[in-house]
């Protein structure tokens, strides 16, 4: 959790310049962002045209791009990388609303009420420490070939960040506030719905941002595992036909659907919690 | 409304499994419509002792009674807080951070929402803040914020009002416009007021009376009469009427206290 906050300071940090409203500014970083990109992609050109990186093992930026074009294509025209495309975009969301609404709920529940936190606490962190992947196999017995059992490793993976980030948030209450409520005959529900929930939510959005990523993580891992749909699977079967590059295009199709979802769910949580990169309140 | 304090005590037991005792043997007589002020050292125990009042922390032993007798804090009588920070909710703009008092449980009597808003908006207007309803906290300065807060407390029409430090985080310019708008919201409200804190000068300002602690017990040792004419202004504080006051409330700490 303190892991995403850093995170979250370091992005509005790279944003405040487009805040202060200086356009200039903002030109001057996407051009120094492509230019990244071009002179990235021109030394993996380099490497691999010349020979330095043979080709078996790593193909050239341009067979790279052309595979990625061929594919952007097929998807735009609803071939079959559409479909890969989409189950993977479906399983990735349905992993994240699952954690999402599982993850809340159970870190409502132990947050609230403290004898179930203290009985079972111990073994939600020890939950959280094994590595769930290794659960990948028997996830495929459990749940079988098809969706399900990739929505259910996304759901393993993902919704441990959204439980600690709510119990943590709604831990969060200021001394003060708690004060405050109470001088004004707050009654417990009034205090939670007022000002813990509110207070947990800049937690919780935390939470759901990694959930996201870690649930595109699980969705992948369970086509690995099993299936014959999803760009998991594109990838694997790139690798087994030795097509390098269209196993990268299928990883670059990842990453942009990653970064797109989770951009979805950050500009959902600055609107929902549209107080906290404002808010300098001396607290 | 008057607040009568009798023989307060309040212990806390340490971590260690010892006791601390907080208070002790503190008696006083507030008048209704006085304003008092608990001046003393960190550790004394007023802030304490506010807490008591406000019916926010149960006593040990003793009693605090409001007018003539009866009525325990918190229930039959409104008692207004005013924290040393401000204490607002910040996805609640000023207005709404004002009405929050009349949502909860200590709602006053069959209020619409319009009469709610109308009157959240009038204390903002006595608070000096006509204009800023529609502003989120943290699009207002430190004095303004706490002035959002002496709002919502007044909303309540508190008798009672009880104040912890409100202006100590407060830059010195802002803190002396701030106690004398006090004053005035003071003269034409008429609640009863209870004041903390540890500067001797704010507490010559604005008192009536002012209540000398002492910690290790925390227990009133002097009590000192200000008497500075009312209504009270700026120009007052170069006087020697207002230096004599500060050195009276001086002499009494020192005579009880050494740091």
């Amino acid at each position: 959790m303190t892991e995403q906050i850093v995170f979250d300071e370091l992005e509005q940090g790279a944003e405040s310049p487009r805040e202060d409203g200086r356009g200039a500014s903002v030109i001057k970083t996407v051009a120094l962002q492509v230019s990244a990109l071009v002179i990235f992609l021109g030394a993996w050109e380099a490497l691999t045209v010349s020979g330095v990186i043979p080709s078996y093992l790593l193909p050239t930026a341009s067979e790279v791009l052309a595979a990625l074009g061929e594919d952007i294509r097929d998807i735009l025209t609803g071939g079959p990388m559409w479909t890969h495309f989409y189950t993977t975009l479906v399983e990735i969301l349905l992993g994240f609303f699952f954690s999402a609404v599982i993850g809340v709920a159970v870190g409502a529940i132990l947050a609230e009420f403290k004898t179930i936190q203290r009985a079972t606490y111990p073994y939600v962190v020890a939950a959280n420490a094994t590595p769930r992947i290794a659960f990948a196999p028997l996830v495929v017995i459990w749940f079988g070939f098809d969706w399900a059992s990739k929505v259910v490793m996304a759901v393993a993976v993902a919704v441990f960040p959204v439980i600690v980030n709510t119990m943590a948030g709604l831990a969060a209450t200021d001394r003060d506030d708690l004060r405050l409520m109470r001088s004004l005959g707050a009654t417990r529900s009034q205090l939670l719905w007022r000002v813990r929930i509110p207070t947990a939510l800049p937690y919780i959005f935390a939470g759901l941002e990694t959930a996201m990523l870690f649930s595109a993580v699980g969705a992948v891992i369970g086509e690995f595992m099993a299936g014959n749909a999803g760009l998991g699977y594109v990838t694997l079967l790139a690798q087994e036909l030795f097509r390098l590059d269209d196993a990268f295009s299928a990883i670059v199709l990842l990453s942009v659907q990653g970064f797109l979802l989770h951009r979805l769910v950050v500009i959902a949580g600055r609107r929902l919690v549209f107080w906290q990169a404002e808010s300098a309140l001396p607290k | 409304m008057q607040v009568t304090i009798r023989d307060l005590r309040k212990v806390y037991s340490s971590r260690g499994g010892g006791e601390v005792v907080a208070l002790e043997g503190v008696t006083t007589e507030i008048s209704s419509g006085e304003f008092v002020t608990l001046v003393g050292p960190s550790g004394c125990g007023k802030s304490t002792l506010l807490d008591i009042v406000a019916g926010l922390i149960p006593e040990t032993s003793g009693s605090v009674n409001f007018g003539n007798g009866g009525a325990d804090p918190g229930q039959s009588t409104r008692v207004g807080l005013v924290f040393q920070k401000p204490v607002l909710l910040p996805w609640r703009t000023a207005l709404q951070n004002v009405y929050l008092a009349a949502q909860l449980g200590l709602e006053p009597a069959a209020k619409t929402d319009d009469a709610l808003d109308s009157r959240a908006r009038e204390l903002l207007d006595l608070v000096g803040l006509s204009g800023f309803a529609e502003k989120y906290p943290w699009e207002l300065s430190g004095g303004m914020q706490q002035r959002v807060s002496i709002a919502r407390a007044l909303l309540l029409e508190a008798e009672v009002m009880c104040m912890d430090e409100p202006f100590a985080a407060l830059d010195e310019f802002t803190r002396e416009q701030m106690h004398v708008e006090l004053l005035s919201i003071w003269e034409r409200q008429g609640f009863t007021g209870i004041f903390v804190t540890h500067n001797i000068f704010e507490s010559a300002f604005l008192s009536d009376r002012v209540l000398v602690m002492t910690p290790r017990p925390g227990r009133v040792v002097a009590e000192v009469a200000i008497d500075l004419p009312r209504p009270r202004h700026k120009d007052m504080i170069g006087t020697l009427g207002f230096t004599e006051n500060v050195r009276r409330i001086r002499d009494a700490m020192s005579e009880h206290w050494t740091g």
